[in-house]
């Protein structure tokens, strides 16, 4: 059974909005997932380089990671994790790592259910048999 | 069948993907994932227009679009930067430097075409004014050039009805070839017409007949 896609929302905190991703690709389903597939290891090097650049206090690098997470969480429509990568850009340009500190646990938590969405979303429809 | 080529340069692997996406109907597209790795593809392709993110590591959109602004041979392509929608004034600062615009992430499809569209359109038209110019000055030094060979013979000029002298401005008389040599790149050989010379002839011999015989 494919999993159904999460309600389309202007809400930032919508984890993830498929129906955003289908638009920009204009209905290329098969692609889409493709996308998505391959976006489920950019996260997750995303998230580690994150936490890496953070132990090591490097603001610059971090302000590079957060921003290039943040253009691609809003390219495949993962709303509420664009919405952490940009908390974290500007405090990584305001160099408070201190806030950064605080603020990467919830861009680890929004990205694992948000990873949980995209692994569960089937845009392909079902090949007639 | 796409002529015209993109360079996409973006450090973002998914994000060059949906750029290609809805960009590949219409166009070629080249990729590049570094500054350097677009500097050694611009060394032996030059695209038509160059959409060119900003942050990237190593080498920066800023650094790289003045690095190619460097090369005369492709300091006159569109550069779009690519960014996201809320940084304003890294906007402000891409525009100052001279690029032709900024493409948003996440990237609208007919926004991202028209963008490419008009900038394209903006950039042949730009071409073609080029040429008409470089045409026209050309055209102009010539016409210049010929304006200068050629002396006007113009308006009302006094001429004796007996002699055929003309009065110049300085109110002298002078013989209407002198006139017509000053006045012009025209030159005189002389020579006899046929009425003249008959006339010459008659009055010879009028002079002879009336000459005392020397006999």
């Amino acid at each position: 059974m494919n999993a159904k896609p999460a309600v389309a929302s202007s809400s930032p905190a919508v984890l993830f909005d498929p129906t955003a991703l289908l638009e920009r690709l204009e209905g290329d389903h098969e692609f889409a997932q493709e996308i998505l597939n391959d976006s489920v290891d950019e996260i997750l090097a995303f998230v580690a380089q994150l936490k890496s650049d953070c132990a090591s206090l490097n603001a610059e690098e971090l302000c590079h990671s957060a921003h290039t997470l943040k253009g691609m969480a809003a390219n495949i429509g993962a709303l509420a994790l664009r919405e952490e990568a940009y908390q974290i850009e500007t405090c990584a340009r305001a160099q408070d790592l201190e806030k950064i500190h605080q603020l990467l646990p919830a861009l680890e938590d929004i990205a694992t259910r948000t990873l949980l969405q995209i692994r569960g979303t089937n845009l392909c429809p079902p090949k007639p048999s | 069948m796409p002529t015209k080529t993109i360079l996409i340069v973006d450090d973002e692997p998914l994000s060059i993907r949906i750029l290609q996406h809805q960009l590949e109907a219409e166009y070629k597209i080249l990729l590049a994932q570094s500054g350097e790795e677009a500097l050694k593809m611009l060394s032996y392709a030059i695209p038509e227009i160059i959409l060119l993110d900003i942050l990237m590591p190593d080498m920066d959109g800023y650094a790289l679009y003045r690095k190619i602004r460097q090369q005369p041979e492709l300091g006159e392509i569109p550069i779009l930067f690519v960014t996201c929608l809320e940084n304003q004034e890294s906007e402000a600062e891409g525009l100052a430097l001279g690029a032709s615009d900024y493409i948003h992430k996440p990237f609208q499809p007919d926004l991202v075409r028209l963008r490419v569209k008009n900038h394209l359109a903006l950039h042949d038209q730009r071409k073609l004014l080029l040429r008409k110019n470089a045409q026209l000055e050309k055209l102009n030094i010539q016409l210049q050039q010929t304006t200068a060979q050629v002396k006007l013979l113009e308006g009302i000029i006094p001429i004796c009805s007996y002699c055929h002298k003309i009065r110049d401005d300085q109110n002298i008389w002078k013989q209407l070839e002198m006139y017509i040599c000053e006045h012009s790149d025209a030159c005189f050989s002389h020579g006899i017409c046929p009425d003249c010379l008959a006339i010459q002839r008659q009055s010879i011999k009028n002079k002879q007949k009336s000459k005392p015989d020397s006999m």
